[in-house]
């Protein structure tokens, strides 16, 4: 550890061997910065007490600290739906004990759609021992509060919509499939995503379909039947299932993991494709942007979908249609203050109207290559972050900040 | 070494093509239908060298759709009796010319501003052929100035089967043609929004469509329009994109269709859905039920639909209709099942879009086995199944099916034809009448292709495409990635 006072102990928390470290150092290096240490989401969650007393010291005495994405890392995976199974097992609740053994016995599975409410019960606990180890959220670049909420994407919907930012409509809580069903039937509606709470990369997300005869749901979600159960995985080969018999038990599950359900609105479509947006705000401010076309309704790029040009994009809506749709981004930014940047995608009706926020992203400036002002995501948000002299930092928008 | 003349429609453009072998040159001339075209000269070393030069040049252009006319007979270049018309669009300006032979030398001349009367002025000479030359001249001067020759009410290119030609009836050639109609039945098409924007004399198609500016103009806009002489005299309509907003059915426009039904007797053709996928995609089109509007036009020729969620052929009975366009990007078994129980007697050209099952295609190719058996359309000439991802299914049953010895053309294009589809292909029947193969857009090897194009038909196997390599299923998990 650095002690000379001069240059401030900058942490980073995340999996050192995902890209999205690596990638980080690499800006720091080119902004004249020496690389922030790293500390494993791995010796965080480590049963050892020793290491977790390392570690909350280390936050203690930092200066700046950099939460990452803990995804794509299946031990890691393991050890949040470990810590979730413990919280649940807090309630005295004898369901929630089987529960939380079951998965301390389960075998490596990656891409098992499962226990999603119980990662994220994890991943909350975690956030919160990180805020109190670190003594408050002034450190962190992206607050672990902020963070939670927008691992609860129902909530963090709701929460956006009361800052007046456009989301697309949503039904009531429903239980199953069949209350989902009145319900959409009530408002008219038939099509509907439903989008689990606390997930992400259009992971367990449906697009659900009624028609007169049919039932059809479109999914990046592989089902897996054995006499014993039947199992959902993550598959990046997404299709289309028309048996009921399959799609309300899919739905059921995902609706008991914490979903919540909206309305399957109409994208506009550029040179042929559906597309939607990603923007990265940065200190409020709408920057790196990249275009997410697709030919199926899940319009994440790591599905293998193509990148739209901006510019044609730009070109094709003219600049009143572009400013709205970046000012929408920017009252999504608004609405979420103690956060140096977030991933906010967008849907544009079709005519590029109506720009409609689908979700923010806590860890969303992963753009390889994208650049805004001839810098990458990681770079811009190093400028845009007033390098601390160890008494804390301060942010231009964060004149308001919540208690 | 005559001049073979030949042709080529979509619903954007008409063009032609002709080539003559003059020794060893072989001269072909070609352009817009109406104009002169360039003409271009290819030399060979020898006769022989010449004459199978032509042949496969012929068979290039056959092979992308082009059809052979007689010669003089469909007349567009030769002179002829009846009026010939043509028109001129550039930027704002609109204007007509007419020519019509009275008698051996004399000729008169109308033209003007699309929508007037124009002026009229006889032109007389010494002699028939004088006055065949300036005819002529003057038609040559016209069109090499940009003028086109349209449609007259039912002259020139007609059918004996009834009053349009079968060249209008396939408007989509390939997915880019969605929404860049601008010619329909051979009019062009004009948007209604008021009553001035009706032209005069029956040479225009109107159309309907509403944007965010537009929003409720369609409901009284059509009304305005059925009330008015133009509807009685229309011989066409086009129905746009009924609402910007995705979810709007379009009930309201078959109704009021139904209520003016007797000033409409006229109808020969209807495209309803002619929407484009920047206003609507073809999957979330909402649409409705057929069967009262083809009740209501009993002279239609044409009906051309887009998008299927909601779409319905019930009870359908109709002596006139000569050709149907379905395109959905899901077909519904239920909608297949009524089109193959509609009593079309004299339908002739029937083209479905079948595709895909996460669209809503439910419907597989046992369904189509009435069409196939040739039973439900016994005067079929052009059988379409068409943006269909169970292409080699249906090309595995075609071969066996009676159909393929029926009709003159077969279209599987736009589809997801591969080496398995196209393998069946080459068992088709060579002894009925099958004349042309179009499996344009298609997954097939070059291999496979060279096959096809071997078969004793004309073989449009153009616009090969190339598929994605998923492979083994569980490669394919992905561990949530935590953004």
């Amino acid at each position: 550890m650095n002690s000379n006072r001069g240059e401030p102990q900058r942490l980073l928390i995340g999996n050192p061997e995902n890209r999205r470290v690596q990638l980080f150092h690499d800006a720091q290096r080119r902004c004249g910065q020496p690389p922030a240490t790293v500390i494993s989401f791995q010796r965080l969650l480590s049963d050892d007490p020793n290491e977790r007393e390392a570690c909350d010291d280390a936050l203690r005495r930092a200066d700046w600290i950099r939460i990452e994405s803990p995804g794509e890392n299946w031990p890691v995976e393991r050890a949040l739906l470990d810590l979730g199974a413990q919280v649940e097992a807090e309630c005295e609740n004898a369901a929630k004990h089987s529960r939380a053994s079951t998965i301390k016995r389960r075998q490596p599975d990656p891409g098992r759609l499962f226990a999603l409410r119980t990662w994220h019960l994890g991943f909350s606990r975690l956030l919160e021992r990180l805020e109190a180890a670190a003594g408050g959220v002034e450190k962190f670049v992206n607050s672990p509060r902020d963070i939670a909420l927008m691992f609860d994407k129902a909530q963090c919907q709701q929460h956006l919509e009361q800052q007046g930012v456009a989301t697309p409509p949503r039904l009531p809580p429903v239980a199953d499939f069949a209350q989902l069903r009145e319900a959409a039937e009530q408002q008219g509606w038939n099509r509907l995503f439903v989008k689990p709470s606390h997930s992400s990369s259009a992971a367990g997300v449906i697009a659900l379909r009624f028609t007169d005869e049919q039932l059809l749901a479109t999914t990046a979600i592989e089902i897996v039947h054995d006499p014993a159960d039947v199992r959902y995985y993550n598959n990046l080969q997404v299709r289309t299932y028309h048996d009921a018999n399959e799609i309300e038990p899919l739905v059921n599950f995902i609706l008991s993991e914490g979903a919540h359900v909206e309305k399957w609105l109409p994208k506009a479509i550029l040179d042929g494709v559906n597309f939607d947006v990603r923007i990265v705000t940065i200190a409020g401010e709408a920057r790196h942007l990249v275009v997410r076309t697709s030919r199926s309704p899940l319009t994440n790029l790591h599905l293998g979908n193509q990148r739209g040009d901006p510019g044609r994009l730009h070109e094709r809506m003219g600049d009143d249609a572009w400013n709205a749709m970046r000012q929408m981004a920017e009252n999504a930014a608004a609405a979420c203050p103690d956060s140096l940047y977030l991933g906010v995608d967008l849907l544009l009706y079709p005519g590029f109207r109506k720009p409609t926020v689908l979700e923010v992203n806590a860890f969303g400036d992963l753009l390889p290559g994208v650049l805004c002002g001839g810098h990458d995501t990681y770079e811009a948000e190093l400028h845009a972050d007033p390098t601390p002299i160890g008494n804390g930092i301060k942010f231009p928008n964060r004149e308001n900040v919540k208690p | 070494m005559a001049e073979r003349k030949f042709e080529y429609s979509d619903g954007k453009s008409f063009k032609f093509w002709n080539v003559e072998r003059k020794g060893t040159q072989v001269v072909t001339r070609y352009g817009r239908i109406g104009t002169n075209g360039q003409e271009a000269v290819k030399d060979f070393p020898d006769e022989a060298k010449a004459i199978a030069g032509e042949e496969k040049l012929i068979k290039q252009k056959t092979s992308k759709g082009y059809e052979e006319v007689g010669g003089g007979g469909d007349g567009d270049q030769s002179g002829g009796g009846g009026r010939r018309e043509f028109h001129f669009h550039s930027g704002s300006s609109s204007k007509f010319w007419a020519i019509e032979m009275k008698g051996d030398d004399s000729f008169d001349v109308n033209y003007g501003k699309i929508g007037t009367d124009g002026q009229t002025k006889t032109k007389e000479f010494k002699s028939a052929e004088a006055a065949q030359k300036a005819y002529d001249k003057l038609i040559a001067e016209k069109t090499s100035k940009g003028y086109e020759e349209v449609a007259g009410d039912g002259g020139g290119d007609s059918s004996s089967n009834g009053k349009l030609s079968e060249m209008f009836f396939s408007t989509t050639k390939n997915q880019d043609d969605i929404g860049e109609m601008s010619v329909f039945i051979g009019k062009r098409i004009v948007e209604y929004k008021d009553p001035k924007s009706i032209r005069k004399g029956n040479k225009h198609v109107y159309k309907f469509v509403v944007d965010w500016d537009s929003e409720n103009a369609y409901e009284p806009r059509l009304k305005e329009f059925l009330a008015s002489d133009a509807a009685t005299e229309a011989d066409a309509i086009v129905l746009g994109n009924w609402s910007p907003e995705p979810d709007v059915k379009p009930d309201f426009i078959v109704k009021h269709i139904v209520d003016n039904k007797d000033r409409l007797s006229g109808m020969l053709a209807v495209f309803f859905g002619e929407i484009a996928q920047e206003e609507n995609e073809m999957s979330w089109i909402r649409q409705t039920d057929m069967g009262p509007l083809l009740a209501a036009l009993p002279n239609l020729e044409l009906l051309r639909t887009r998008g299927s969620d909601g779409l319905a052929f019930s009870k359908v009975k109709h002596d006139n209709l000569r050709a149907l366009g379905v395109e959905t990007g899901g077909l519904p078994k239920k909608v297949l099942t009524q089109i193959c129980k509609a009593k079309l007697p004299k339908l002739e050209y029937l083209e479905l879009w079948l595709g895909t099952d996460e669209y809503g295609r439910d419907c597989t190719v046992n369904d189509l086995q009435p069409i196939l058996s040739g039973k439900a359309f016994p005067n079929l000439k052009y059988l379409g199944l068409r943006n269909a991802d169970i292409a080699d299914d249906i090309a595995g049953v075609l071969v066996n099916s009676p159909i393929t010895r029926q009709v003159e053309t077969l279209d599987l294009s736009l589809g997801t034809l591969s080496d398995e589809g196209g393998a069946a292909l080459l068992d088709l029947p060579t002894d009925g009448n099958l004349k042309r193969l179009d499996v344009h857009y298609h997954f097939m090897s070059s291999a496979m292709v060279k096959k096809v194009k071997s078969l004793p038909f004309t073989v449009n196997a153009s616009d090969r495409q190339e598929a994605e390599d998923w492979g083994d299923g569980d490669l394919n998990r992905f561990v949530a990635v935590g953004e």
